[in-house]
């Protein structure tokens, strides 16, 4: 009767345990304990003290671009910056190179680029969800369709908030 | 038996949708993100430090081209941690600054059956955020008071 009782208690129990138990390896004959964490939780934790913006080319490299056509430069940066600190939170602005990071649904890095149009060029930072022990391991995977619909969300809100002033101005000329 | 179904039916559904619809309390201050300062732009921007300092706040991200200085800090009364933005348009010649403050939640990230992982703040948009707003703008007003007086 006993034994009925004690496997459903004490083998959840163990799961448990188990699952809480900080990781440790045995490295040089010596157990170390591993950091688990992805890139992105160490990044929140150290408030982004270490975190380098990407360079353009690898913001290019991220596939994803949309143009805005008779708009400028500023408008567009301007658009860009106010989007972004009401629907994510900016970690890193560089106007001189016109980059941007910011925590939207994801990770999303920014590059805006030309004169009519201006292009805004998008990368989803996939690595930052890497875990610290082995980059080989992700805590999240995004499949190209999703990558592009984060991106291409965030470009469309940056669109719209461009447009937004001048799609009337027509009437007054 | 049709009346009473026709009867409990629509109860249990109406008893249903109330208890999942969030209960949001108002606030006390009407929303007022952006405002015009009667005060330059360096000073004002100097101004938007002394805040981070007097909230010990930590200063995530700042670009004096673009005018944009995010920081971090902990917002006592509702014990959470708050990331704001300060958004900085040089109105120079009327000698002002328009400034706009927007602060966000700290975001947890929370993974959907798909493996695709999306961000969540809680606050956005609801209750305190028009409180840390406005203690925003007040800290700044007092900074310029102190400064005057000195």
């Amino acid at each position: 009767m006993k034994n009925k009782f004690l496997l459903p208690v004490v083998l959840p129990l163990i799961f448990l345990m188990s699952g809480c138990a900080p990781a440790l390896v045995i490295h040089d004959g010596k157990p170390q304990e591993v950091d688990r964490r992805t890139k992105l939780h160490k990044l929140k934790t150290d408030d982004f003290r270490d975190f380098a913006i990407p360079d353009t080319e690898e913001i290019i490299s991220g596939g994803y671009q949309t143009a805005l056509p008779h708009v400028t430069f500023d408008e567009v940066w301007d658009a860009v910056v106010i989007v972004a600190m009401q629907r994510g939170i900016v970690v890193r602005v560089d106007k001189a190179t016109a980059r941007l990071v910011v925590l939207f649904d994801a990770p999303v890095a920014l590059y805006v680029a030309g004169a009519d149009p201006v292009a805004i060029h998008g990368k989803l930072l996939e690595n930052l969800y890497e875990t610290l022990d082995d980059t080989e391991k992700v805590e999240a995977k995004f499949a190209s369709f999703a990558q592009e619909r984060i991106v291409k969300g965030f470009c469309d809100l940056v669109s719209t908030q461009v447009y937004a002033s001048q799609k009337w101005q027509y009437l007054y000329k | 038996m049709t009346t009473k179904l026709f009867i409990s039916l629509p109860a249990l559904i109406l008893l249903l949708t109330c208890g999942c619809s969030s209960y949001i309390p108002t606030s006390n201050f009407p929303a007022q993100m952006e405002r015009r300062l009667e005060a330059s732009f360096e000073d004002t921007w100097e101004a938007v430090f002394k805040v981070v300092e007097a909230l010990d706040g930590v200063v995530i991200a700042e670009d004096k081209p673009t005018g944009l200085i995010v920081y971090k800090f902990k917002d006592t009364e509702s014990d959470k941690i708050i990331y704001m933005h300060v958004y900085l348009k040089d109105l120079a010649d009327q000698g002002a600054t328009r400034i706009y403050a927007v602060p966000q939640a700290d975001p947890f990230y929370r993974k959907t059956p798909l493996s695709i992982v999306f961000s969540t703040f809680d606050i956005a948009g609801g209750y305190h955020v028009r409180e840390i707003e406005k203690d925003f703008f007040e800290k700044v007003t007092d900074t310029f008071e102190a400064r005057d007086e000195e």
